[in-house]
């Protein structure tokens, strides 16, 4: 247990280490006052030390989120049946973690965009404002700037106004300076009830946070790379007004803020009647710097990704896209030609025929995976590896991340059989445990396929990755009929499942350019 | 108790950051009941208004931001009995009322590191045997006024470390110590060294024999010496609960009795005892045993405790050690259990005896 004031110093990810003979004299001064960091001058600090320290203050002092809903397993663990209905009570053999508390923190390291949901009263305010701090901010200054979304806000309200001695005196638009508000500069920005805020300011909103700048009668204010929290009461994206879908999209990560447990009223019991605010005692040596935050990203950035995990990742994402009624056209099969047709999507999936509607993954959402959320959940997994202190992303992070970065990107299709089933009705709500659900079952159909050892597709792909550069004809027509000869097996009394409509695609591709490289050929001679 | 001067620059930052100061105290009392508010208020006054005030003079405007980072460092110590009045030892609190007030500008500069380093040099110090944690405290006293930056002084500390007992550093220490200026390398190893190139002699001559003295010339001839007789039995503050033996293992000393085994680490600056797992080549010889074979090897023939023909060394049952031209007798050494050598230093244990000797040729005026 640790104090307000006091860091973990316990080792917060131990792990076991071999004997050694070879003594450190850095040993010297690890022991019972804390971690010290590195002695020598210029040498570095392990950040992701200092950000797990950050996490564990954060749940033993500051939040009181005594969950532990991201769930690790290093070995066999307990489970038990609760009530008629079965509830699995799981007991991670693993660290394990509150996703209310970590993921704002990941979302600080990578500078991206959460959007905390719950109920008034859950902390999601007093979680951003956290982040604030641990970010160098005074309490003060971040009250301050916290943008708070009511249905009279404007657009100056938001940005900032022109000068007036200037708006009278000026002879043209460039000589109109405008006084920005100063969140605009900060690095954390927080925005309250982001669903209040009315549609025409939420675009101006959008600007600042898709593009990072600011505008105002043709001025610009650059805004430095944030981290955003963002705030709802739910995360439907209604609320007083309907949250614009661009913006919506620019969201990176939904955190839900968990109910509090009542075994510890007590403990409020003894902040209130002490006083006790710990967002006012946040200890120095967890608090980052922009060089510390930039550090730590480039630390996440260099993690490596490894094929076999990133193989499950583009087979899971695969999954979602393909709509074969959509389309005669192969490339136009998508699920967003029907959204941006304007055709009910039920309409279309009628006529559907022929695949097993309960095991086709794809037939559970209504859109597939778009390329700012592929790109965001290469991001925050390798963070989630980097946190655990890993230089390796494993299956576990991905997992665990997914379903918070996919959360509001993979639209459920409710009306899915899928959702019938014994024990799914309740993953129409959960949406975290039904991408979860979704992952390990595009998992299990990847082992059956055995695509880790064959998987004709990456082979070609790789082939043609090596280059075009001294191919002959002869070669690259061989090339062109095994292309011939997959597409021939693919197609022989299968049914086109959405995984394979990428490859399908990908074939496509390769048979094209080989086509037109042996064009090039032969015009050579 | 000392009283704090409320007109004082640290009793004014105390009254700034009551509000402050006392959540931290009320958290950590919650968590650590054994917290006590006397304790607590007595460590304030004695020990960090001392520090308070230095750092009042060279920056008044940080004194309360530097005592509430201080405090966080304290408290969870206080409550474990580490530090303050109920601390069961009276290393760290030394560590605290000497040395932080001697150096408010680093106090400045990375109070908390400062701290931490200093309370967890003195704790590890007191907690290994054979160490002398007062002299290093001493020394540091001493020399750590000269450093310019945090990272100087706990460098300076890792070296006085090593010099005062921690043997097992040693190698990492010459390492830090090349890095030092000549000046503070020599204060620290009381070697006279006038520039660079005499320190790396020095640090080179340690580095290659640790029982080299670099205050004697290098040509100065060498004697086969007893340079150590270190362990001890357990109730008397040593390693030991019998009779030791000891084996080379990975290059390096394992000394085993019935509990447990122990690398040894020794040099001309002490020698360090600490807890390893049993070699994987280990033969499982216990002190019986070894007075066993003692007796046995008397009454059936004798054979030397150890032999290294092509090094010229051995050692034989009448405790003579003879490497080269020159031999040692030593009568504790008669009937010896076990031996190993790892290039330098021959270590030698007895079946009647907790301790651990060490012979090896070092200079023959050395001390």
């Amino acid at each position: 247990m640790s104090s307000v004031g006091k860091v973990s110093q316990v080792p917060t990810n131990p792990r076991k280490e071999e004997q050694r003979h070879e003594f450190d004299v850095a040993d010297l001064y690890r022991g019972p006052a804390g971690d010290v960091g590195a002695v020598a001058e210029g040498a570095q600090r392990d950040l992701a030390e200092k950000l797990r320290q950050a996490y564990f203050w954060i749940v033993n002092s500051a939040i009181i989120s005594p969950f532990y809903d991201i769930e690790y397993e290093e070995g066999p663990s307990s489970t038990f049946k609760m009530g008629d209905a079965g509830v699995a009570v799981r007991l991670p053999s693993g660290q394990s973690y509150s996703s209310f508390c970590l993921l704002p923190l990941l979302n600080l390291v990578v500078r991206r965009r959460c959007l905390l949901v719950g109920g008034p009263g859950r902390g999601k305010t007093a979680s951003a404002i956290l982040m604030g701090i641990l970010a160098g901010y005074s309490l003060r200054d971040l009250k301050r700037a916290i943008q708070h979304g009511q249905p009279q806000m404007t657009i100056a309200d938001l940005l900032g106004n022109p000068l007036p001695g200037d708006l009278v005196n000026a002879k043209s638009m460039d000589e109109v300076r405008i006084s920005w508000r100063k969140w605009l500069a900060m690095r954390v920005k927080i925005i309250d009830e982001y669903n209040r805020i009315p549609t025409r300011t939420q675009s101006a909103l959008l600007t600042v946070m898709a593009d990072n700048y600011a505008e105002m009668l043709d001025q610009i204010y650059e805004c430095p790379e944030a981290a955003w929290y963002l705030t709802a009461n739910d995360d439907a994206g209604g609320g007083t007004y309907q949250v614009i879908e661009a913006l919506r999209d620019r969201i990176d990560v939904v955190v839900k803020a968990l109910h509090f447990n009542t075994r510890f009223i007590g403990e409020l019991l003894d902040r209130i009647e002490q006083g006790v605010q710990p967002e006012k005692f946040v200890p120095a040596e967890i608090i980052f710097t922009d060089a510390e935050i930039d550090a730590l990203y480039k630390e996440i950035m260099a993690v490596r990704l490894p094929p076999e995990i990133r193989r499950r990742m583009e087979f899971f994402c695969s999954q979602f896209e393909f709509f074969e009624p959509a389309a005669r056209q192969l490339e136009y099969m998508t699920k967003d030609t029907v959204k941006l047709s304007g055709v009910d999507y039920q309409q279309v999936a009628s006529q559907e025929t022929g695949k097993d509607r309960v095991k086709d993954i794809g037939g559970q959402t209504r859109n597939g995976v778009s390329v700012r959320a592929l790109m965001t959940a290469l991001v925050f997994v390798k963070a989630m590896a980097r946190f655990r202190g890993n230089r390796e992303v494993e299956l576990e992070d991905v997992r665990q991340l997914l379903p918070f970065v996919l959360h509001d990107k993979l639209v459920p299709n409710l009306n899915s059989p899928f959702f019938e089933q014994h024990g799914n009705p309740a993953l129409r709500v959960d949406r975290v445990s039904w991408l979860r659900a979704l992952f390990d079952l595009s998992n299990e159909e990847y082992q059956r396929l055995d695509l880790d050892k064959n998987d004709p597709v990456a082979a070609l792909q790789a082939q043609f990755a090596a280059g075009l550069d001294g191919l002959s004809e002869a070669e690259t027509r061989a090339r062109l009929v095994k292309i011939e000869r997959l597409l021939s097996e693919m197609s022989s009394g299968k049914k086109f499942y959405g995984h394979m409509y990428d490859d399908v695609l990908h074939l496509k591709y390769l048979h094209q350019r080989y086509t037109n490289y042996a064009r090039w050929l032969t015009w050579r001679g | 108790m000392t009283r704090v001067d409320p007109d004082s620059a640290f009793g004014r930052a105390l009254d700034e950051r009551r509000e402050s100061l006392n959540g931290r105290v009320a958290i950590a009392r919650r968590l650590t009941p054994r917290l006590e508010p006397a304790a607590v208020l007595e460590f304030i006054a004695n020990t960090l208004g001392p520090i308070g005030e230095a750092v009042a003079v060279l920056d008044p405007q940080r004194t309360g931001e530097i005592v509430d980072r201080l405090l966080d460092v304290a408290l969870p110590m206080l409550g474990r009995d580490l530090l303050g009045p109920g601390a069961r030892t009276p290393l760290l609190n030394w560590g605290w009322e000497r040395l932080l007030p001697a150096w408010p500008a680093l106090v400045l500069e990375d109070p908390v590191r400062l701290a931490r380093a200093i309370s967890n040099a003195l704790y590890n110090l007191g907690s290994q045997s054979e160490t002398r944690p007062l002299e290093w405290l001493e020394r540091m006293e001493a020399m750590g006024g000269a450093a310019r930056h945090v990272s100087e002084l706990l460098e300076l500390g890792q070296l006085l470390a090593w010099r005062c007992g921690m043997a097992q550093y040693r190698r990492s220490a010459l390492q830090i110590a090349a890095r030092l200026p000549p000046e503070r390398v020599g204060l620290a190893l009381d070697l006279g060294l006038a520039d660079a190139a005499a320190r790396d002699a020095a640090l080179a001559r340690l580095a290659a024999d640790p029982w080299d003295d670099p205050t004697v010339s290098a040509s100065a001839p060498r004697a086969l010496k007893l340079v150590a007789e270190t362990g001890g039995f357990r109730g008397l503050g040593g390693p030991f609960v019998s009779p030791p033996t000891v084996e080379l293992a990975d290059g390096g000393f394992v000394v085993s009795d019935r509990a447990g085994c122990y690398t040894l680490s020794a040099d001309r600056y002490g020698a360090a005892f600490l807890r390893t797992t049993p070699p994987a080549t280990a033969p499982q010889t216990a002190a019986p045993a070894g007075l066993v074979a003692s007796i046995a090897r008397s009454l059936l023939g004798r054979k030397p405790i150890f032999s290294a023909p092509e090094l010229g060394l051995s050692l034989s049952d009448e405790g003579v050690v003879s490497w080269g031209r020159q031999s040692l007798t030593v009568e504790a050494l008669v009937g010896a259990s076990s031996a190993a050598f790892d290039g330098r230093t021959l270590a030698i244990t007895h079946p009647m005896s907790h301790q651990v000797f060490l012979v090896a040729l070092a200079p023959a005026g050395a001390t």
